[in-house]
């Protein structure tokens, strides 16, 4: 056996999957087309955003690498959504796209027992058993190299095509070949693969614009970093700016729209709904005078601009043309147009929740491979992919994170559950306990597992540790400090709460905003996002205790669990499309078989008899 | 749940018609395999197993013994075109009680198995045929008393109320699918106004909470009330009592304390069901037969939902009367015997009544069934309003109301949409427990147990 764990694809899925793999002792091999294009940030330079940054947190607890690459490369860090509640804001960081891709590199490469190789796979090497299990992969080159466990996080590249108006070419990046062979291995094995479509929009050079023109957006001043094991965001802080489409650019959108290839008829695979081409976007909303575009800065050292909203396959002289029209961009040098890529993804509906093949055993698959859009989704599939492939080989049950214990949870439970019709994004709305899942609480959740299987570095053990014993300090500090006379002498709102403890006080939102470590000196020795995460863990008790109860029918359905090899033609009184449903998921519990879509509630109930009666037997 | 019910796979059989004397009885089953289970005790088995759905087949039900049980007529109904969802079939036998017993004797030998209640109106929900508000109007449809209340469960069961709540949980799920776009996409791409939201939230807070009102209506049709007649004795209790019964149920005499117990007698009142009740009247007695009555009268005036507290006209009001009053605010207060001479004339809220010439007696019957209804106006009777008829609605509406006003309160107040959005789901949630979209099997349990069996 040449390889442990073999990974095809060096994007941010790659990453983590040849890390983690390599951390926990597995010899590890990356192969990539070309190792120069490791952790490119294909589309827009930022990493985070709603339910995306908890993601990236949650990669960080479990021992990931795509928050301390984010950290390092910031260039600009904003908490969205302050209004709105902590379970449901995150920070977004505008990230330097080649500083990032070197640090990717960079990580890969100072990590021991992983090598980075660079070849196309265009074929599975796989036993004849049934079902086959994966014995390596075959290269373009004709290297045969084995391994015990395959990982596939090809991304866009998977005969990946690109299109910019009637132009197109085999291309999984603009300029970056296509890698032909495996997509059609795959479905000559009988994989269910498809295919779909994301999009990117024009790079413009910013010299050429008249940034000052327009709108400024700069970053937050009191900047949080990513991961856990950071006290700091270090880097600048180079502001956004944003413009708005007006009726001309509609217009030279509208006369052009036969020139797309999205209504051509060309593109056959499904986009991402919910980050749809301009295109796209002045024809389902012609009532719209206008749409915001979102200028981003590429990075430090580059004078390129992202204009995020504006994505685009119209032919390059559209994009020229329309580009123009946008205030401030009268002048603009387009450096990129703008292209739609379609590639083949594989339908997850037929992974375990492990990520691993139902169709052929020791084969994962990650990221956009499994149907999923962003950077932090596919990392968070690939670090579950090489974990759970590197404890399969040590024989070990794989970690399966639930709905409730985390966003990386709902995000495979839906793309094994549902499958992938078209690009899946997280969303915070997905997930039914998000007030469980603030980002700020992502270690105490996740940490314990890094550290049970020995994917936390012993300083991360350490810094939680430490944090776990000082959040308790911190709670005792705050039941036993009572609130006084004199305090309410000094703040009136203290009034109505005299005897009580800080702590129950706390659940008062007047007394949350204050300044605690007046209040209490003693809480001073302790980092303030220590201090802050208790107060909200307060004020939220009750309303965690109320999604709790909510949710309570959904955990017990999940805790019933189901064989793999269970057999639904048996259970008489099932519909026949529940069978046939039942079969395709095969569902690891009752709970995701009842998420399954077109499983009745009354097919649930009787699988609960099956099983009830087993316990009884 | 108990395993029973859950134990669909198994035959049942249940007695459907009500027990005693009667030209016919029907014997119901249903299960999987009841056709194929009722062939083999069946005179003429292979016409029976040749039956589509919706046929009927006449022959012998046989007992152990293989000698005839009853001659029967048998209607076959085929899954999933029948009212539990599984084959089954109504057997017509002949009525007398021993006939019936011969029947289910053999087809408790051929093998099924008595059907606990509600039974098959529990596979009739798990098969999905029926929600769970529209499987709760099937037993109040088979316990109604007065048309109105039959009226009123046939509503339900046409799904008036699923209906209904149906609109109101659209409503919310568009403003959760709201909240949730805030939550999704930020300040930046989501705006902040949540005007009409909250519109929307408060509107269905109150259509919540009127349906939960609407179970004081709901409730006096499917239940009825209880109007308890107080007052002195000799105050003309009984003779009011006669009069709404329209017969003479009551000994009346002019000797004051003639009824020394308590009698009680039902009738229908615009379609509520009443049950009256003719207290003893109230005073210091020294027969210890009549204090025991008078002291029952006070208990059954306090547990009634509506006390008729009658006064002498030719008396007026004394310090007794008024301590009566004092405990019991909302009797409907009856000046009797208006015709009397040296009548007093009734104070403001006093309802003028004459027993001996009927007078005043619309104005009383008014306001017995306003009362029964809370307050509600004769509309409400004759409205195409849905209402709720069980307790367990009117709990889940209300916990729907006020998971919605703490939503508004924090939303009102600029509250975080992470907090709101909990209460919008624990909303939902509630609303969907009365259709059974959610229900936890000790609801069902409880549900379905209360149910009459054959049903």
């Amino acid at each position: 056996m040449d390889y442990d764990v073999i990974v095809i694809g060096g994007g941010h899925a790659g990453i983590e999957a040849s890390l983690a793999s390599a951390r926990l002792g597995a010899s590890t091999l990356l192969i990539t087309q070309n190792p120069d294009t490791i952790g490119k940030l294909s589309c827009n330079p930022s990493i985070g955003g709603l339910s995306k940054a908890n993601l990236a947190r949650e990669i960080d607890a479990l021992g990931g690498e795509m928050a301390l690459i984010t950290d390092q490369t910031s260039i600009q860090y904003r908490l969205l959504n302050r209004s709105r509640g902590p379970a449901v804001q995150a920070a977004r960081v505008q990230s330097d796209k080649s500083a990032y891709s070197i640090l990717a590199r960079k990580a890969l490469e100072a990590q021991p027992g992983l090598h980075i190789f660079m070849d196309t796979v265009d074929g599975l090497l796989c036993s004849q058993t049934v079902p086959p299990r994966v014995l390596g992969v075959s290269t373009v080159r004709g290297n045969k190299i084995s391994a015990k466990k395959v990982i596939i996080a090809s991304g866009t590249f998977m005969d990946g095509r690109i299109f910019i108006g009637e132009y197109h070419a085999w291309e999984g990046r603009l300029g970056e070949p296509t890698a032909l062979g495996l997509g059609s291995w795959l479905r000559k094995a009988g994989f269910p693969v498809g295919r779909m479509k994301t999009g990117t929009p024009a790079r413009i050079k910013a010299s050429s614009v008249d940034l000052d023109s327009l709108e400024k957006q700069a970053g937050d001043p009191d900047r949080m970093p990513f991961s856990f094991l950071n006290e700091e965001l270090p880097g600048p802080d180079i502001p956004c700016h944003i413009t708005f489409t007006n009726e001309r650019t509609h217009e030279i959108i509208r006369a052009n729209i036969g020139r797309s290839p999205l209504f051509s008829g060309e593109i056959t695979g499904k986009g991402p709904r919910y980050c749809p081409s301009i295109e796209d976007k002045v024809v389902k909303f012609p009532h719209r005078d206008k749409h915001q575009i979102f200028v981003e800065p590429e990075g430090q050292y580059t004078d390129e601009l992202y204009l995020n909203g504006m994505s685009s396959s119209l032919p390059e002289e559209v994009q020229r043309e329309f580009v123009k029209t946008l205030p401030g961009f009268e002048e603009a040098f387009m450096v990129r147009p703008g292209y739609a890529v379609e590639y083949d993804y594989v339908d997850p509906i037929d992974l375990h929740p492990s990520l691993e093949s139902r169709r052929m055993t020791s084969l994962y698959l990650a990221g956009q491979t499994n149907g999923s859009s962003g950077y932090e989704e596919a990392a968070a599939q690939g670090l579950m992919a090489g974990i759970n492939a590197v404890l399969s080989m040590r024989g070990e049950e794989p970690i399966i994170l639930s709905r409730s214990e985390a966003y990386i949870g709902v995000l495979i439970d839906d793309l094994v559950t549902l499958g992938a019709k078209e690009p899946y994004r997280m969303f915070t709305s997905r997930a039914e306990r998000r007030l469980s899942l603030r980002h700020d609480t992502a270690d105490r959740r996740l940490s314990p597992y890094a550290i049970k299987i020995g994917l936390a570095s012993p300083e991360r053990a350490e810094r939680f540790a430490k944090k776990t014993e000082g959040m308790s300090v911190i709670r005792e500090l705050l039941e036993q400090r009572k609130i006084t006379d004199a305090d309410s002498k000094e703040n009136a709102c203290f009034a109505p709460h005299i005897g009580e403890s800080l702590a129950f006080a706390l659940k008062d939102p007047k007394i949350a905003g204050l300044n605690l470590l007046e209040l209490e000196p003693a809480l001073s020795q302790w980092p303030l996002s220590l201090v802050e995460g208790l107060v909200l863990d307060i004020r939220y008790e009750g309303y965690i205790a109320k999604e709790a109860r909510l949710s309570a029918r959904l955990e017990k359905l999940d805790g019933a669990k189901l064989a793999q090899d269970f057999d639904y033609r048996q259970v008489a009184g099932l519909s026949s499309e529940s069978i046939e449903k039942l079969l395709a998921v095969q569902p690891l519990s009752l709970g995701q078989a009842s998420r399954i879509p077109g499983v009745r509630p009354s097919d649930i109930a009787l699988l609960a008899i099956r099983l009830n009666k087993k316990h009884d037997s | 749940m108990s395993s029973s019910y859950l134990d669909i796979d198994s035959d049942i059989v249940a007695l459907a018609s009500a027990r005693g004397h009667g030209a016919i009885a029907l014997v119901r089953i249903a299960g999987p395999s009841s056709i194929r289970r009722l062939s083999a005790i069946f005179s003429k088995p292979k016409s029976l197993l040749k039956l589509n759905g919706y046929q009927a087949v006449h022959g012998e039900v046989l007992g152990q013994d293989k000698s005839p049980a009853d001659e029967v007529v048998a209607l076959v109904f085929k899954a999933p075109n029948s009212y539990t969802g599984q084959d089954g079939a109504d057997i017509m036998c002949h009525g007398g009680s021993a006939t019936i017993e011969a029947v289910l004797s053999a087809l408790d030998f051929g093998g099924f198995r008595p059907a606990l209640p509600g039974e098959f109106t529990f596979r009739a929900f798990y098969n999905g045929k029926m929600d769970l508000a529209r499987a709760e109007a099937v037993n109040e449809l088979i316990v109604a008393r007065t048309s109105a209340a039959r009226a009123d469960a046939y509503a339900r069961l046409s799904g008036a109320l699923s209906k209904e709540l149906s609109v109101l949980k659209e409503g919310l799920v568009d403003t959760a699918a709201t909240l949730a776009l805030g939550m999704d996409y930020g300040e930046e791409e989501a705006g902040e106004d949540m005007k009409a939201e909250l519109e929307l939230l408060e509107k269905t807070r109150s259509a919540c909470l009127k349906l939960a009102s609407s179970y004081k209506v709901g409730k006096a049709f499917k239940d009825g009330v209880m109007v308890a007649l107080a007052g002195k004795t000799n105050a003309g209790k009984s003779s009011i009592f006669n009069r709404l019964l329209k017969e003479e149920r009551a000994i009346v005499s002019p000797v004051a304390g003639t009824t020394r117990d308590y009698i009680e007698a039902a009738l229908d009142l615009g379609g509520i069901p009443v049950s009256i009740v003719d207290t003893a009247g109230v005073r210091e007695s020294e027969d210890q037969v009549e204090a025991e009555g008078v002291r029952r009268s006070w208990l059954l005036a306090d547990s009634a939902d509506i006390v008729l507290y009658v006064v002498d006209a030719g008396l007026g009001l004394d310090a007794g009367d008024k301590e009566f009053l004092a405990a019991h605010p909302d009797a409907i207060k009856v000046w009797n015997k208006v015709d009397k001479e040296g009548a007093r004339k009734a104070p403001g809220s006093w309802l003028e009544f004459s027993a001996k010439q009927g007078y005043g007696e619309e104005t009383l019957v008014n306001a017995i069934q306003s009362a029964a209804l809370g307050g509600g106006q004769a509309a409400l009777l004759s409205g195409r309003e849905v209402r709720i008829g069980s307790a367990r609605h009117k709990a889940a509406l209300e916990k729907a109301a006020a998971s919605l006003e703490s939503a508004i309160a924090l939303l009102n107040s600029g509250g975080p949409l992470d907090m709101a959005a909990v209460d919008l789901a624990a909303a939902l949630d509630a609303l969907a427990e009365i259709s059974g979209e959610v229900s936890s099997e000790d609801i069902l349990d409880r549900l379905f147990s209360s149910f009459c069996v054959g049903k």
